[in-house]
């Protein structure tokens, strides 16, 4: 019998590099380029399955929500993504987890 | 769990870099990093160990890898390193140093992490490592090449290698043994990526971050200490 798909949140951490220029984010081109990189990765297979939302988005920290079957498949594309708007950044997940409340906290104390 | 990043080089003449690498670090929340120098050095001396900690938080490891073209310069070199007090790594594509590397007791680790290296892996060599209890190391530095053609055969290589140490139940680690600052990554990330592009299990991929790194660790620690001659004998 097929389980329901529950949901999980990643918070992740947007790190701008030293020397580089601050990068101004934009929820849809970040979309793109994750949704580029889950297609460039993981093909159309995956991506289909994925249920990708992006929650929060600020220059410091984001929130997406995607399946729990693929919540690795998920840290792996954040952790893929190079530049944006050819600034080069790093993006690191901080913490997983299926309540939004939790995810919110974290993010609170990140700031 | 406490995940390592078990390979980052580092000039240690000038601190100023090494302070703006440990602030990203930092940032990315790694814990525990294994440095490796770049400039070369036979032997760290304990003030600039005292001196590169107060710079951070991060734990500091510190090991040695050696690349030399034939057994017989191995050799010589290894006689430098004979009383090593950090991790001792051979790199080489070379098959009888690999199998040299395997049985020495100075050895602590045999690395593939260039994909010239990784082409030369066998069985022969993953089994002799895992009877000596010694440690392979794999890296993901195809990950920064924005060849995709390239990567996809390093990737595949990865693949096949891993498997091969898994059906071996060999120890390894993996490394990210990123050369630029903006590729550094949390090893929790990198364990994803092991999983999701390289096809190992999560489990056997946290371990290869964090359980087998901090054993290879203690093994350098129990070398250290006088009174352990060999594995099981301590004089109490």
């Amino acid at each position: 019998m097929n389980k329901m798909e529950r949901q999980r949140y990643i918070l992740f951490k947007i790190i701008q590099v030293p020397h580089s220029k601050l990068v101004a984010f934009n929820k849809k081109e970040f979309l793109n380029i994750l949704w580029n990189i889950i297609w460039d990765y993981f093909g159309m297979n995956t991506a289909s399955r994925i249920g990708l939302y992006l929650h929060s988005l600020n220059e410091n920290f984001g929130i997406i929500r995607c399946s729990h079957k693929t919540k690795e498949i998920m840290i792996s594309a954040l952790t893929l993504l190079k530049k944006i708007d050819n600034q080069r950044i790093i993006v690191s997940p901080v913490k997983t987890s299926g309540i939004l409340r939790k995810v919110l906290n974290a993010a609170d104390n990140l700031n | 769990m406490p995940y390592f990043e078990s390979r980052l080089r580092i000039n240690f003449e000038s601190l100023d870099k090494i302070k703006e690498i440990f602030i990203i670090c930092e940032k990315l929340g790694i814990q525990n990093l294994i440095l490796e120098p770049s400039n070369d050095i036979i032997k760290i001396p304990y003030k600039l160990k005292e001196q590169l900690q107060k710079l951070t938080s991060i734990k500091l490891f510190y090991r040695f890898t050696l690349a030399e073209n034939s057994v017989k310069e191995l050799k010589i070199k290894l006689r430098k390193y004979n009383n090593c007090a950090e991790i001792l790594a051979i790199e080489s594509p070379n098959i009888d140093i690999q199998l040299f590397a395997a049985t020495d007791t100075r050895v602590d680790l045999l690395s593939f992490s260039s994909y010239n290296i990784l082409k030369t892996i066998s069985q022969g060599v993953i089994s002799l490592v895992g009877q000596n209890n010694k440690f392979v190391e794999f890296s993901l530095i195809p990950l920064t090449s924005n060849n995709r053609s390239f990567q996809s055969k390093a990737f595949r290589k990865l693949y096949r290698s891993l498997h091969m140490v898994l059906k071996n139940k060999t120890k390894f680690i993996i490394s990210g043994n990123f050369h630029n600052l903006c590729d550094l990554r949390h090893p929790r990330a990198l364990a994803s990526i092991s999983h999701t592009l390289i096809g190992i299990p999560l489990i056997e991929a946290k371990k290869a971050f964090s359980t087998n790194v901090e054993l290879l660790v203690q093994t350098v620690l129990k070398r250290r200490n006088k009174n352990i001659f060999e594995e099981g004998v301590e004089l109490i």
